[in-house]
């Protein structure tokens, strides 16, 4: 185990990554629940500001992970070994779900343009646009679900099991998504409040519409609130799992990894726990509960933005403790 | 298809480091930086021997490079293809495709893979491949005074070696890779297990 001060590109670009597809997927949730209960007008009201938060946070991603590697003018040379390289494959996916999502957003986009404008758009294109939409929703979900599987494999490869055994266990994939389900709800919660605040600041939206939008938040604070709670508890299972691993494995690494994370790496690992339940257990009983009440919704807003900051904070920790696991030099097993 | 590899005799071996120095000469690399190294691999205790305590130790030297894997783990897990073995198994990068992605670095049981910060890129022993084709042997070969190394087909360095292994104490298992390496063990050991005593240095 080492100190991995190198490694906050892809600390950064891992973060990000994932939490975009979260968001992207968790989106496409909360879009579809405001279809079946209200309308496809109040379901584009609720989402599509959230949706164009994406978009920059992936070229943020990008610019982030050039700065690990040498070259990053060679960028495209990435893509040459997609037959056997898991990380080219990560970043053909990373691209791919930039460009497809990238291209929904632009469709859904239009659905903030007013009536009138709309109409400017011919009939036989209006009538394909939303088919279009949801076909590209449907790629751009299923390609950023390959990105996340890729970023785990990278590490997860049974290629590298021998060397990096502080990766080789389920763990891994298992803490990729359990990040981007954990990351992905809970801004979503983040962009839904502050796109409400935006909607009721505004005086030309109608009380009546206002009231839905403001029951659609409730709803779907209360479902992030309890993915958060399901998917905590996924982690909560796994880590003691891994950690036994760690124990009972022979390798000299997970010895010495396991008693990092007792000595130098210890306050790191309590932090990490420590904001990740605080986040998204504690906090997230709190905003179920809150959310099913039409009182203290300033609490509850602040409770859902206080949910994310923590969750955040103890997973790029999280982040940091997973490359403080890589092993460095290895020439011999000691 | 041929298949090159070294040999290194360990109780020949004097851990001079002239391969290193060879080695590092011939790639112009800075100091550090290094394609070969030799490992110091030492260990023992105190007996007793009738009223007195005396020390019994042993000490032995490991010069390990990149192996030229048969089934290289590196090779599969570049993304951008700069990672290749030529018809005589000798395992390549091409620095002008290299991004410097450092995934070889972590695939590699032993190190092999050098990152150079100026450059951006990831470089490694190549075997000498540019004297070997012009009818010459690799420079740590030629550089060794005590002749501890040899080189050429691995299968008839196995032939002239049928005791050479690569289980050599502290080289990690080689699990499925086939490394091209063999050596012939150092005596002094016996059936005891040394450590690695220049870590830093390495």
């Amino acid at each position: 185990m080492n100190y991995p001060d190198n490694e906050w590109s892809l600390i950064i670009f891992n973060i990000i990554g994932d939490l975009s597809v979260g968001a992207f997927i968790a989106l496409g949730l909360a879009h579809f629940y405001a279809v079946r209960k209200h309308s496809t007008q109040q379901a584009d009201l609720l989402s599509t500001r959230a949706l164009l938060v994406i978009g920059p946070l992936l070229v943020l991603g990008m610019l982030a992970v050039f700065g690990h590697v040498g070259n990053p003018e060679r960028a495209f040379n990435m893509l040459s070994n997609v037959d056997t390289s898991w990380l080219a494959r990560e970043v053909a996916a990373y691209g791919a779900f930039l460009v497809i999502g990238g291209a929904f957003a632009i469709l859904q986009a239009l659905t903030l343009l007013s009536p009138e404008r709309q109409k400017q758009i011919d009939q036989a294109t209006r009538g394909l646009l939303p088919k279009v939409r949801i076909l590209l929703a449907w790629i751009a979900a299923l390609v950023g679900i390959f990105f996340v599987l890729s970023a785990a494999m990278i590490y997860y490869d049974p290629r590298l099991a021998s060397r990096q055994t502080g990766w080789a266990h389920i763990y891994t994939p298992i803490l990729f998504f359990v990040d981007t389900g954990l990351l992905g709800s809970l801004v979503l919660g983040v962009g839904f409040v502050a796109n409400y605040l935006w909607l009721r600041g505004r005086k030309q939206i109608e009380p009546a519409s206002l009231a839905i939008q403001e029951a659609l938040l409730r709803d779907v604070i209360k479902g992030v609130s309890f993915a958060s709670i399901g998917l905590i508890g996924v982690l909560f299972v796994a880590i003691p799992i891994y950690l036994v691993y760690l124990g009972a494995n022979p390798n000299p690494l997970n010895a010495q990894i396991l008693l990092m994370l007792s000595t130098d790496f210890a306050l790191h690992w309590f932090l990490r726990l420590f904001l990740a339940f605080t986040g998204a257990g504690v906090l997230a009983v709190f905003i179920a509960y809150l959310s099913e009440r039409s009182q203290r919704q300033r609490l509850l807003y602040l409770m859902v933005v206080l949910a994310f900051v923590c969750v955040l904070a103890g997973e790029v920790i999280g982040r940091y403790l997973f490359y403080a696991r890589n092993a460095t030099l290895m020439i011999g097993g000691m | 298809m041929a298949q090159y590899g070294f040999y290194v005799d360990l109780n020949a071996c004097i851990g001079c480091k002239a391969c290193q120095m060879a080695c590092k000469d011939r790639a112009g690399n800075e100091p550090g930086m290094n394609w070969r190294r030799v490992l110091e691999v030492g260990g023992g205790d105190w007996q007793k021997v009738g009223q007195a305590w005396v020390p019994d130790v042993f000490a032995y030297f490991v010069p390990t490079a990149c192996h030229h894997c048969s089934n290289p783990p590196c090779l599969p897990v570049c993304p951008t293809a700069a990672i290749s073995k030529d018809s005589n198994g000798i395992v390549k990068i091409d620095v002008e495709q290299c991004i410097g992605c450092h995934y070889c670095e972590w695939a590699c049981l032993w190190g092999a893979p050098v990152f150079y910060e100026e450059q951006g890129i990831v470089n490694k022993c190549d075997f000498c491949k540019d004297i070997v084709d012009a009818g010459g042997s690799p420079a740590c070969v030629e550089a060794c005074p005590m002749r501890a190394m040899e080189w050429g087909d691995v299968e008839e360095l196995r032939a002239r070696h049928p005791e050479a292994t690569f289980q050599i104490v502290p080289l990690a298992d080689p699990q499925d890779f086939q490394p091209n390496a063999l050596y012939k063990a150092n005596t002094a050991a016996g059936e005891r297990v040394g450590t690695i005593l220049n870590q830093e240095e390495i």
